[in-house]
């Protein structure tokens, strides 16, 4: 069973137009190693080379964050939705 | 990581989303205001058609200086729109004490959303007028973010 994952409109450039992919994996990592051949770019935004999720990416299982599930090994099955959103934010001044 | 194609170039703003991303400002100020721009992207020209003002979820302490959107807003909005073709093409904040032009910190967040349209408004002008301006980051450009003409 494939797993429905979203990335945002304003990302489609990433997933060669695509804002549905469909992957096969029992995990979220499972999940971003199925898409890495056919999605490479939109995999070097998410995970950075100490191969977590980058800090300013955010990863939703039916809508909960996996930060609060178990990040990268969080379960999934068939049916269920993963979003991948950057944060937005920012402010005035200089970072800290 | 830019396919060539030069990423966006120009805003259009419809009346109601400059009117609503303004008048968010006014009301949040001294905090930042924050929210979402839907609309479509034709050719090189982002056309927003509304804005979707959304809480700021920063620390209350710091929202004078800061701004965070709950990503969720994202995935919600873009569920609504799906089969519309309008999307999400841009977000906007405000610099209550600030000129509209993205910070550092901003910087580091418009980097991970390529190509789409960040609006900040300046709303510390000692006559009250509200200053808009739009910025895209095009990752293929050394110069980004840059500054795109609206209208
Ligand atoms: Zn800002």
């Amino acid at each position: 069973m494939s797993v429905t994952v979203r990335v945002p409109s304003a990302l489609r450039k990433l997933t060669s137009g695509l804002s549905e992919l469909s992957a096969e994996g029992t995990t979220v990592r499972e999940l971003f190693a199925d898409l890495k051949n056919a999605h490479p770019q939109l995999l070097g935004r998410i995970m950075g080379d100490d191969g977590q999720v980058r800090q300013f990416l955010n990863v939703f299982v039916n809508g909960t964050d996996i930060r609060y599930e178990k990040e990268l090994e969080t379960p999934v099955k068939g049916g269920d939705e993963v979003s991948i959103v950057p944060s937005i934010a920012g402010g005035w001044g200089t970072a800290g | 990581m830019s396919d060539g194609e030069g990423g966006i170039r120009r805003a259009f703003l419809s009346t109601n989303a400059r009117n609503a991303v303004i008048e968010d400002a006014r009301d949040a100020s001294p905090d930042e205001a924050c929210g979402l721009l839907v609309g479509r992207v034709e050719e090189a020209r982002v056309r927003v058609l509304r804005a979707v003002p959304c809480t700021n979820e920063a620390p209350a302490d710091r929202r004078s200086t800061r701004f965070t959107i709950d990503p969720r807003r994202v995935i919600e909005e873009e569920r609504a729109l799906r089969g519309s073709g309008e999307g999400i093409v841009g977000f906007y904040h405000s610099h209550p004490a600030g000129q509209p032009v993205p910070s550092s910190v901003d910087r580091g967040y418009m980097e991970f959303w390529p190509e789409v349209l960040w609006l900040i408004v300046g709303v510390g002008g000692a006559d009250g007028d509200a200053a808009l301006r739009a910025w895209g980051w095009d990752p293929g450009a050394p110069e980004s973010p840059r500054e795109l003409p609206i209208g």
